[in-house]
Parts: structure tokens; sequence; C-alpha cells
């Protein structure tokens, strides 16, 4: 429904790794349901995908009905905690401050 | 003066809002989050003073994006970007190019919503200044009002006026009252009642009278639709959480406040089946589980309805075995029960509380809101001007009778109530005309001790034509094998069918022949006579106290979430509310979150993403 946005995200291995040469990173595709307020699926809304041991990627809405819901991400093997939290530009005084949810529900991703 | 003074405030707001945006741009920070909402599409670049506006054009023009307007205000020019990059991505452009001071998104703000409705300083709920509350609009006129915590301490609550910035018309979503019925051509209501087409053009429907007028004769449901959503900003009387709205009335309970199973059921289902949203029940009782009113609630959750009902108003714990009070102990996940806070927060001294059946609270004591008519009281002191028939000896007579150690004049049967018998083989009655011409409605209150046997009867009735009630008069109510000395216990009747100059209320013993123990024949005493009628206006208001007014607040929270966020489920609504309340002291351990609602935090409140997966390609 929503377009994936594509980042590569440069990795160390939190658990796989050792040897000579590294193993391949891979494609991992993150997906999750829309949220339902408004101020997510508009200018200033998007999402927040937390991977364990890396940079937090932001998925901004940028057009059409709703920010999008999925995104993948380049990981050298190993194990990973995912979280995804949405955000909004209102705040809870009325101002433009942003709002944040809590996270998801953590998934592990194991990266073989 | 007052336009010049808006003015002021807009331009002060505007020059903070630049300042901080400064800090931003300085940091190079373009996070989504901590921006504001902003035009789509459009950005605004301050070009460094050396560059002429032809040099500005080109500079945007090379970029793909067009000026749309050199603003008044050196070197600043609003751009129309195109399409295909975010906001941050276009921003960090401006930012890197050596010709641009400034770049930032074309922000969207408001004006800072406070309505003009004329009673507006009277609704702490919405802002608590310290005010005091007044009686003025009481009905009857002058009541007496909560005093405890009047006026309250400044600051408590619902945090509204910041959320009017962003939504004041929740006409989007039908929110149901199942209550006494809406004076729904009331002047702040009339505006803001459901279209119900040619099929209920009175906005709802009647559940207690079988029919399509659910013109309420009690004033109960319009207060609470008045709350909800009175119409805002109008220069009339109060406002509502939401100034438009689409109350779709459903009556229920009947002009003395009394509903029955069957008829909260079908209102429950109307409610549903055409369209209600979001429903506000502001009633209850406790009597065990009821079935049937549970399966409604169940229906409305299947159909994506929230539905706000009130704690109670015994002051009690719903939480312990025997003060279940329903429907707040109901425990279906689109249910929400609103306890009462007064001025400062405490809890009320009414309010029913349950750290496990009572969600939340909101204010409830001292809130003025939309009104049926205007009340009035006859009241009879049993002295005089009654008059008195028996068929045997004795019968009706003036007494007295200590009521918590005062000596209250009342009617008694026998005269030598409560120590003697009443006669064997009577017919004992005892009525008074009342004028009751140009009222809509009429209630008629009295406390009354009976005791009286198996075959023996105490019966009220009443006649529109004056006179004997009992000889062509409509049966009010009648008992048999009654014995409640020495308990006195309040009974009121729904008298509508009486209206007119002369209603003439009566009692009668009538007993048989068959002697009875002196504990079963004791008789009647009278103590308490009243008749409280309500004539219609559409001009009328009332400050009252109740969880039934503590309930509306958080429905019309619920009204407007779902304006808000029009893909919100029921379960998005309960999580906005219960999640997004205000920590409140006197809620702690009382309630299943500790919180009073927020209006402001539960539109901001954003629920977790939820279904994350992962697929390693």
């Amino acid at each position: 429904m929503a377009a994936a946005v594509v980042l590569a995200v440069g990795l160390s291995a939190c658990g796989g790794g050792g040897g000579g040469s590294s193993p391949p990173a891979r494609s991992v595709a993150l997906a999750w349901e829309a949220n339902h307020e408004s101020g997510v699926n508009r200018a200033g809304g998007g999402y927040q995908v937390s991977i364990s041991g890396q940079p937090t990627i932001d998925v901004p809405y940028t057009s059409g009905p709703a920010a999008p819901t999925s995104t993948t991400v380049l990981l050298q093997p190993g194990s990973y905690t995912v979280t995804v939290r949405a955000y909004a530009a209102l705040d809870s005084q009325g101002g433009n401050a942003g709002s944040l949810s809590a996270p998801s529900q953590s998934l592990t991703v194991n990266v073989p | 003066m007052k336009a010049l003074l808006r003015s002021i405030i807009a331009i002060a707001a505007l020059v903070g809002v630049a300042l901080t945006l400064l800090n931003q741009v300085a940091a190079v920070s373009f996070e989504p989050v901590g921006t504001g909402a902003y035009v789509a599409g459009e950005v605004l670049v301050k070009f460094k003073p050396v560059f002429s506006a032809q040099d500005r054009t080109a500079t945007v023009a090379a970029r793909g994006h067009a000026v749309l307007a050199n603003l008044n205000q050196p070197g600043w020019v609003q751009v129309k970007v195109g399409t295909g990059q975010t906001m941050t991505q276009v921003l960090a452009a401006y930012q890197n190019d050596p010709s641009v001071e400034y770049a930032q998104p074309n922000y969207i703000y408001h004006t800072t919503a406070v309505p003009n409705d004329t009673q507006y300083g009277q609704l702490w709920a919405f802002k608590n200044t310290g005010q005091t509350v007044n009686n003025s609009l009481t009905q009857p006129p002058s009541s007496p009002i909560y005093s405890t915590n009047n006026p309250g301490a400044p600051g408590n609550d619902m945090g509204i006026e910041k959320s009017w910035d962003h939504i004041t018309d929740c006409s989007s979503i039908v929110v149901a009252v199942v209550d006494t019925g809406v004076k729904y051509d009331q002047e702040d209501l009339a505006a803001n009642m459901w279209n119900g087409g040619s099929s209920f053009p009175n906005h709802g429907f009647d559940f207690v009278n079988n029919d399509n007028d659910p013109k309420d004769p009690n004033g109960h449901g319009t207060h609470v639709a008045g709350i909800i959503g009175a119409s805002g900003n109008n220069s009339l009387g109060a406002t509502g959480v939401c100034w438009k709205a689409s109350i779709m009335a459903v009556r229920v309970m009947d002009t003395t406040g009394s509903g029955t199973t069957a008829n909260i059921v079908q209102g429950i289902n109307f409610a549903v089946s055409h369209g209600a949203k979001v429903i506000n029940m502001s009633l209850g009782g406790g009597g065990g589980f009821d079935s049937a009113f549970s399966d409604a609630i169940t229906n409305a959750q299947t159909n994506d309805v929230v539905i706000v009902v009130a704690a109670g108003n015994d002051g009690v714990n719903n939480d312990i075995n025997g003060n279940d009070f329903f429907p707040c102990n109901f425990t279906q996940p689109n249910l929400i029960c609103v306890a009462a806070l007064d001025q400062s927060y405490a809890l009320a001294n009414f309010s029913n509380w349950g750290a496990t059946s009572v969600d939340v609270g909101a204010p409830g004591t001292n809130i003025l809101s939309t009104w049926a008519g205007t009340n009035a009281v006859i009241s009879d002191d049993l002295t005089s001007g009654w008059t008195f028939a028996t068929t045997t000896s004795g019968g009706w007579a003036f007494g007295t009778v200590n009521v918590g150690g005062t000596l209250t004049p009342s009617l008694l049967d026998p005269p030598t109530y409560s120590s003697g018998q009443y006669n064997n083989s009577t017919d004992d009655r005892a009525y008074k005309a009342f004028n009751l011409a140009g009222v809509n409605a009429a209630v008629w209150q009295v406390s009354e001790a009976i005791n009286v046997a198996n075959g023996d009867y105490f019966r009220t009735r009443y006649s529109s034509a004056g006179g004997d009630p009992f000889s062509g008069g409509t049966l009010v109510s009648e008992d048999t094998g009654v014995a409640t000395f020495p308990n006195i216990y309040a009974v009121e009747f729904d008298i509508l069918g009486c209206i007119s100059a002369s209603c003439s209320l009566g009692f009668q013993l009538q007993s048989d022949a068959t002697q009875q123990s002196a504990t079963q024949s004791r008789g009647v005493a009278i103590t308490r006579f009243k008749i409280n009628t309500l004539t219609f206006s559409t001009t009328s208001y009332n400050t009252i106290d109740g969880t039934s007014m503590a309930t509306p607040e958080a429905a019309g929270l619920a009204t407007m979430l779902r304006a808000y966020n029009p893909q919100y489920t029921f379960a998005d609504v309960v999580n906005a509310i219960t999640k997004g309340g205000r920590a409140t002291t006197s809620l702690a351990g009382k309630t299943t979150t500790g919180k009073a609602i927020d209006v402001m935090s539960s539109l901001a409140y954003i629920n977790p993403p939820t279904g994350l997966t992962a697929t390693v390609q």
C-alpha cells in the first residue's frame, strides 16, 4: 500500500562474523501495519525504525494518503532487535514539538 | 481594540517561533520529529542580501522549483518545490547553497481558539481559572450548587483550549446520547443534532413512548448533550467539547429518569444500526449482571462503537461485591467508565470509583450546560386544603411523624399512626387539586411509610379533571402486603396525563373484612409531597453535578478523537483516552489508569505500531 523506502545501512556485525572475508550483507525487508493517527500520515509524521546497534532509520511521510509502512535495510549476519515507533508533528501542549509513540513489540531478526 | 490585541498576540507568537527555527537551522537539523505541520511542497528561503530578486529566481529555477512570492521581508522568498523529494532533502539542499542564509518549511498556524459563548467563564472544566461557579442559571432558579472546592485550584481542567486550535468540528462522527431524550430545539443544540432524514425528523427515537420524538421532559439528557456538543463560538450560553457535532437523541429513560433493560438495549442497538460511533450512557444501576445489556454493548463493540458510561453517584467502590454498578462494571474493551472530579480535581464526594472497574476521571461538579426548560417546585406542607373521605370512621388526618428527629407534618391513616391500626372494610381517601396549567412535564414525589396487609391496598391516583381521583382518575401505583415501617421511602411518578389547571392527586387506603395484626395494619404516613414541573424553553441552562456530567466530557473527547483521526477504531480511541490522560493523585488506586482525561494529550497520543514483520531476502 505504501512505497518502500530502501536504505543501505553501514554496519558492523553484532552477531556473526569472524574468519577471513566477511559474509555479504543481506537485504532485510521490514513492514508493519499503518497507524490510524492522521498526524502520522501527513507532513511531519512517519515512523522511526530502531535496529539494535544501528542508527535509527527515519521513514517519513512524503505524499499520498499514508506514510510508508515498510523499509528495506542491508544487515550483516547476526541477530538484531527491531522496533518501530510512529511520530507526528503535534505535541501534547498543542504545539509542534512532535509526539512519538511507544515502541512496537520488538522483533528479533536473525540474518544468516 | 479586541482585534488589535489579537493581532499583537499573533505577532508575538510568530517572533518566538522564528527564534526557535533559527536555532534549528544553525544546527542543520531537519529531523521530522520536532517540526510542525507545514504546507506540503513549499519552503521559505532567505537569500543573502547581495543576491538580487533575479538571482534568487534563477537559483530557485535551477533546482526545478519556482518562486511563488517574494515576501515583504528582505531576502525571503516562498518557493514551490517539485515532487519526489522529502522536506528534509529540500531544506538540506537549500541550506547547503552558499547564496542562502536560511531555509524552513512554510509552517501552518492556527488562531488560539477561545469561544465567545456568554457563559464560557463558568465552564471550569474547559478552563479552570479558579473562578467561582455561581447558581445564576440553575433550575429551579437559584438552587444551591456543589460547595466543596468552589472555587477550585486553577489549572485543573481538561486541557481543551489548545486542542481547539486543531479541531472544533466533530460533526463527521455521530454521537448518541442514550438518556432521557434531548431538547433538540434548544438554542445551543439545534444546529448540532443528528440528521435522521425523513424517518427520524426529530433527530432520534423515543423508546419510552415508542415514537420518533425523543424530546426530553426531564433535562438530564439535554444537559449531557450540551456537554458533548453545545454549539461553540455562537455567542450563546455554553459550548461543548465539540463546537460542531452530530448528536443523536435516543430516549430510553422516562420523565423521572428511570429506564428498563428493554428500552436501553433497544436504544443502544438503534444507535449502532443508525451509524453512531460513540454512545454516551450517563446511567446505571445495581441488581446484578444484566446479560441483555451486556449483549448490546458487545454488539456495539462488534460494530466498532465506543461506549462511555458513568461510574455512579453513590460514593462507593464499584469493585466490592454487592456494589457492582452496571454498565460501568461490564468488561468489554469498547467501554470507558468515568468518575467525577471537583474543581480542585479531588474525587467528588458522590462519585463511585473502582481500581478495576472505573477507568478515568473527568470534571463532574458544577457543570453548566444546556437544559430543557424552566423547572419549578410545587410543595405541599400537608397541613391544609386536603379533602378526606372514609366509608367507616377515622381515615386520613393531618398529623406529625418523627423524621430524622424532626416532627414533620404528614398525612396519616389511621390518625393514631403509628401506634394504631386502620379499620377493616374501609375505603379512606385523601386528595387535593393543584394548578399545573402551562407546564410540559410533571413529576410527583412522595415520601411514605406503608404497612398494609395482604388483601388490603394503598393506592395513588390522579385526575386531570379535579375532584376525587378515585372516581374515574388514573391509577399511578398500588401496594399490598407491604411493611416498611419505620423506614420511609421516596417514590416518584410521571404525571404527564394530569397536567391541567386542576390536577387532583390522591391517596387511598382500602381494606377488606379480615382482621390483621397490628404490625401488618399499622397504616400509611405521607411525610413529604412535591410536584416538580418543567416548562419547555429553548433558552434554558442548568448547573448540576454527577458522574453523569463527567461521562459526556469523555464521550465528547471520544467523538473529537474519531473526527480528528477518521481511521481510528474503538481500541484506538480507548487507548488515546486512557493512556493520554493526566495523572491525578485523587484517582490513583481508584481507577484503572489513575488519570483524568486530558483532551490535548489524547489528541497528540500515538498508538505504538503493530504487526512488525521482517523478511531476510
